[in-house]
């Protein structure tokens, strides 16, 4: 019990040490790319690449300290049990989402909610689903996009993407 | 003018049938959001702020703060009939609330909560009408140094306060002032890190960032619950407000001392609601006679949360309307929206804009007592409205939040925006990094840059002139002490969890 217990701190431990050498490496590009920003005459006393220099630096020296800190510290620290998460509906939730931004673009808002209230709903419900909670889905994905354009557009007059396919 | 004539003049811009609709509408949308596990008050904020582009500053505030104050409080009903906190901010009113459900009292400790979330408000509310406009006279001597120096004291207290670990607070908090360096500079308006992209030019904006940070994250943190807890509400019929006279005499002290803390908490940045009630329940025990009792289902415990959580509301609006420096994550929020409407919180706005502010005052003071009302009366209702199924909610609250995003300047690329700051803001969170640092950071840095900046060029390059100010030396030296006594304790607590370890 010991034994997986420090086996799974050992593994929060190296979650720390992993985003700090992540941070780490994303700071220098950061620091490297600020010096290409172009100075001005406006303001030579500080010029636009000290504030971005400071702030990478700063990333860089805490992403260095989370790293040592993370590496020094023994197997006897506090263990956090991991929660049980499912990581394949958070992707399809994730790359449902780019895609609804990419369809938005192409169809417009009514088309493209429609269709991604509908597999929303059912990627994120009962599985499998019901005959009954199907068209529930389905009526309720065209109700809700339909009040939503009526809304937004027309009582609020405000512009929703258009389709650029049709 | 008078104080009593400023706020008649406030009470008169609010007395329309349509504003107090709007406040109405907001605190029972609040009182939703505040009810529903996973949803949170800057998430209700988020998600109507695009509503409010058309209206004017006091239409749109009615709405934005009614959520604001109807979901600090919305958080009591789950946390006692269900024993799940709608919100961190009535966690400990699950400690005493629900076991007096279990003993058939949930319809008294939802009065009594909803009673002391109205008082909590109110007698924080005092506080502001007290302070801010002294405050705010005071803070119109600050020149670029004092900005700056109170910028980076509040991100400090932000990273220290908001996490469990210093440098993860710190790194978060740097997360988000990286994103506010592309875009055009200020000053000179040098382009930076736009990568010939020309939709970077306007750098990336405050609302896409908190609706990816905190709604679209939300909804993939509930995709990634893989067992969602069934809902079992207890019995909630009640008369009355739940405490007797003689109950609302003993408990006076209490009320008084977490409606203290509360508004104390609220002031200071990072803290919030989350953390006040906690603070003001295990006060009130260490005061209490019979600490014994606190969690078997005494009101004290009940009162000094509710209390305290509502009392956040008021304090944390002192430093945004005096100083423009936003409190918490719902408190930035509100920021946003006045940003949007063309107007910068800080000390000029009491003599320019002053019809507003008390135009606030008073809706602040008309959304606590329709929270109270609503809470009290509609509570069948709001439990109807917790039963729709997740599945359902919050692809509709996904569509809103890009909807949302994408009126505010008519691109996609906002809508994008929204997508890469959900993946950092879940990325991060998975690791252990809080989120509120990173808005409070985009928010901060801005401030910090544009201050540091000119109280540079106003000194020729000398940052020792920083220090050389009382008001801007003071807070710096606190800022850097701050740090100093965040890195001995965390040390501390370190190398005895390893002695502890050790030992074992």
């Amino acid at each position: 019990m010991i034994q997986a217990d420090r086996g799974m701190n050992l593994n929060r431990q190296h979650k720390d040490a992993i985003i700090g050498g992540i941070l780490a490496v994303l700071s220098c590009i950061y620091l490297v790319m600020s010096f290409r920003i172009k100075l001005t005459n406006i303001d030579p006393v500080v010029g636009s690449r000290m504030f971005p220099q400071i702030c990478g630096t700063v990333v860089l020296a805490l992403s260095t300290w989370l790293i040592v800190s993370t590496l020094r510290k023994k197997q006897t620290e506090e263990v956090i049990p991991e929660k049980q998460t499912s990581y394949i509906k958070t992707i399809i939730v994730l790359g449902s989402y780019a895609a609804y931004i990419f369809l938005m673009d192409k169809l417009g808002f009514a088309c493209s909610s429609m269709i991604y209230l509908f597999s929303q709903m059912l990627v994120m419900g009962k599985w499998p689903a019901k005959k009954k909670d199907i068209i529930v889905y389905a009526v309720i994905a065209v109700t809700a996009s339909a009040v939503i354009y009526v809304l937004f557009r027309q009582v609020f007059m405000l512009m929703l993407p258009k389709a650029r396919w049709f | 003018m008078g104080v009593l004539e400023m706020f008649a003049a406030g009470f008169s811009q609010i007395m329309e049938p349509q504003i107090l609709l709007l406040c109405l509408a907001g605190v029972i949308l609040g009182i939703f959001f505040g009810a529903s596990p996973g949803m949170t008050s800057s998430m209700g904020i988020a998600l109507i702020l695009p509503v409010t582009y058309g209206m004017d500053i006091v239409h749109g505030m009615s709405i934005l703060l009614g959520i604001y104050i109807g979901s600090i409080s919305g958080g009591l009903i789950t946390a006692i009939l269900i024993n799940i906190p709608g919100t961190p901010a009535s966690v400990a009113s699950t400690f005493d609330g629900h076991p007096m459900a279990e003993r058939g009292e949930g319809g008294r400790a939802i009065r009594i909560g909803t009673l002391y979330s109205l008082l909590g408000g109110m007698i924080s509310l005092i506080a502001l009408f007290a302070i801010s406009p002294i405050l705010a006279k005071w803070a119109l001597k600050f020149s670029y140094e004092e900005y700056f120096a109170i910028g980076v004291l509040s991100l400090t207290l932000i990273a220290s306060l908001s996490g469990k670990s210093l440098v993860k607070g710190m790194l978060s908090a740097m997360v988000g002032i990286i994103f506010t360096t592309v875009g055009m500079a200020p000053v000179d308006t040098a382009r930076r890190f736009t990568f010939g992209i020309h939709e970077l030019d306007g750098g990336f904006k405050l609302l896409p960032l908190m609706i990816g940070v905190y709604a679209v994250m939300e909804v993939i943190k509930a995709a990634d619950a893989s067992n969602q807890e069934k809902m079992e509400v207890k019995s909630y019929k009640s008369k009355g407000l739940g405490v007797s006279w003689r109950e609302f005499c003993d408990q006076f002290k209490n009320m008084l001392v977490s409606a203290g803390i509360g508004t104390g908490i609220g002031i200071l940045p990072g803290l919030g609601a989350a953390v006040s009630n906690l603070i003001a329940y295990s006060v009130s025990k260490n005061m209490s006679k019979h600490p014994e009792k606190y969690g078997t289902g005494c009101i004290d415990g009940l009162i000094a949360s509710e209390t305290a959580n509502n009392a956040v509301s008021g304090g944390a609006m002192i430093p945004l309307l005096t100083m423009g420096i936003p409190g918490d994550a719902g408190t930035a929020m509100l920021l946003a929206a006045f940003m949007l409407h063309g107007i910068t919180p800080g000390p000029l706005l009491f003599q320019s804009h002053g019809n507003v502010i008390y135009a606030m005052f008073s809706i602040l003071i008309v959304a606590n007592i329709m929270m109270f009302v609503v809470q009290l009366y509609g509570l069948p209702g709001f439990l109807k409205l917790l039963m729709i199924p997740r599945n359902i909610l919050l692809p509709i609250v996904m569509v809103l939040a890009s909807v949302g995003a994408f009126a505010m300047n008519n691109r996609i690329f906002d809508i994008w925006s929204i997508f890469l700051f959900a993946l950092i803001g879940y990325g991060l969170s998975k690791f252990d990094f809080p989120p509120a640092p990173i808005v409070l950071g985009f928010v901060l840095g801005p401030i910090i840059e544009l201050n540091f900046r000119r109280g540079m060029m106003s000194s020729y390059g000398n940052f020792a002139a920083f220090f050389k100010r009382p008001i801007a030396g003071t807070v710096l030296v606190l800022t850097i002490l701050l740090l100093v006594y965040q890195v001995i304790s965390g040390v501390r607590k370190s190398r005895q969890k390893t002695v502890q370890g050790e030992i074992q």
